[in-house]
């Protein structure tokens, strides 16, 4: 059975833009999807559907085949406590501290760990990506590129079973990026389903995937 | 999570929490002289309402003694039958003095005090009794019977003013709940609980009321033990702590906080 299928899908932003049309795919567990297509095209909309910060203003969409409508406020609780997402415009407290932001994704998944076995992980995850001299340092404070990692981590220390990443690269340096990739396709090895949405040319090529095309808010079948 | 959640809604909204502070403040002090000026205001009239003045001239010392002895007598007749009257003194003599009146001498004047407003008429038709007798009484400026309006009018003044504070407190939530509401969608966008982060905001604010309250009123207290504001400003010496101060804790704590805490969790 998928994990999401999207049937017919439309979403239409007032006055009268239509982001998304008549959008049908499903996605499987344990996939590695590549969302691609220009800017405008609805890469964003798409994911805001899948993660419910958006409803659809036509047609329905199932997560593991029961749809959205009859899931209750509790159920999608549930389901974004083992999502880790990647915002577009980050999402984070910028008057929390690196690490307190990174920890109270951890809480609010409520993943109860030893408070330093969180901070070894924490740590651990910092330094990958040359953060750890900044974990006590405000968001606000920090550059673009450092926000977007901070971005990264917070979505994925809490072990998530899906991954939705909304152009998680933009800012960032060649090694960071890399540094990404390779986690991300290291937790798509482990099983978790991925769904990483670019226009970078350079990470479709180097991500191996199932590849959605967009275009105008239309599904375009890749030849 | 909690201790997250309270240094993000401090360094967030630390210039909101000052203005509810100062806000508060206010109230606090307003309210407690207004308390203070309705209680003096409150016993100022029934002190004034309960005093009747009765001036006696006469050259006859015989006479106004006879007088003195039938007041007396009826005082002590109502002192009988009302045991109210008991409680507190209801005739007084003043003071006994020579005044000129139309040019004439007249050497006794005496002042009676009573205390008893519904003893006039009473009062009245014994000193009509005597006919040598010169004699005046000064009625209360107000009567006790208007003193129920006195009361109830400046108590709704009261209440306005409480009513007031309300609505204002409640506009100032709201902006904050408003001010906070796209780090609430975020928080569900992580799995959070709506009924849990609001908890947490309510849990703040509380704290954050509980410390103004008693930060006013210590304030309030220190204004007035130390600049004796109100003894210097309207020569009115009010004790800082006492039923008024009490009175707007409890206000504070159990009624207008918990009443917060109720509108919030509404929104939860």
């Amino acid at each position: 059975m998928p994990l999401i299928t999207l049937e017919r899908v439309t979403k239409i932003y007032p006055p009268y833009f239509r982001a998304l049309n008549n959008i049908s795919l499903s996605i499987e567990p344990g996939e590695f999807v590549l969302l691609t297509g220009p800017t405008g095209a609805g890469k964003t909309t798409l994911l805001k559907l899948i993660y419910r910060e958006e409803e659809p203003t036509d047609g329905e969409i199932f997560w593991e085949g029961l749809p959205y409508s009859s899931l209750s406020y509790n159920d999608f609780l549930k389901i974004r406590r083992k999502m880790g997402i990647i915002f577009q415009d980050l999402k984070l407290f910028e008057d929390l501290s690196v690490y307190e932001n990174i920890k109270l994704s951890l809480d609010l998944a409520e993943i109860s760990l030893p408070k330093k076995r969180a901070e070894v992980i924490i740590y651990d995850y910092l330094e990958r990506f040359d953060l750890s001299l900044k974990a006590n340092k405000k968001v606000k404070f920090l550059s673009g590129g450092e926000k977007q990692k901070v971005g990264f981590i917070r979505a994925i220390i809490r072990d998530p079973d899906y991954i939705i990443a909304d152009e998680p690269t933009g800012n960032i340096d060649p090694l960071s990026i890399k540094e990404i990739l390779s986690i991300l396709k290291e937790l798509n090895q482990k099983g978790k389903t991925v769904l990483l949405a670019t226009h970078d040319p350079i990470i479709i090529q180097q991500v191996e995937a199932k590849e959605i095309y967009l275009h105008k808010g239309e599904l375009i079948p890749k030849c | 999570m909690l201790k997250a959640l309270i240094k993000l809604e401090f360094h967030k909204n630390f210039f909101y929490y000052l203005t509810l502070f100062l806000f508060i403040f206010f109230w606090t002090f307003s309210c407690y002289y207004a308390l203070s000026f309705y209680s003096l205001a409150i016993e100022n009239f029934i002190k004034k309402s309960q005093n009747i003045e009765i001036y006696l001239f006469s050259n006859d010392k015989n006479l106004l003694d006879r007088i003195k002895k039938d007041l007396q007598a009826f005082v002590e007749f109502k002192k009988e039958i009302d045991s109210k009257a008991l409680k507190k003194q209801i005739f007084e003599e003043v003071e006994s003095t020579n005044i000129t009146l139309d040019e004439e001498l007249i050497p006794k004047v005496v002042i009676y005090k009573i205390k008893n407003y519904e003893y006039l008429q009473d009062i009245d038709k014994i000193l009509k009794q005597f006919n040598n007798i010169y004699y005046i009484i000064e009625k209360p400026p107000i009567s006790p019977h208007k003193l129920p309006f006195i009361s109830i009018g400046l108590g709704i003044i009261l209440l306005i003013f409480f009513l007031l504070y309300l609505a204002l407190s409640f506009i100032l939530i709201k902006l904050l709940m408003l001010r906070t509401e796209e780090e609430t969608k975020t928080f569900q966008l992580l799995g959070g609980s709506i009924f849990k982060i609001n908890l947490a905001k309510i849990l703040v604010l509380y704290l954050f009321l509980l410390i103004s309250t008693f930060l006013s009123i210590f304030l309030i207290y220190l204004i007035n033990e130390k600049f004796k504001l109100l003894e210097s400003l309207f020569n009115i010496n009010i004790k800082t702590i006492d039923l008024k101060i009490l009175s707007l804790v409890f206000l504070q704590i159990f009624i207008i906080q918990p009443l917060f805490i109720l509108v919030l969790s509404k929104k939860c």
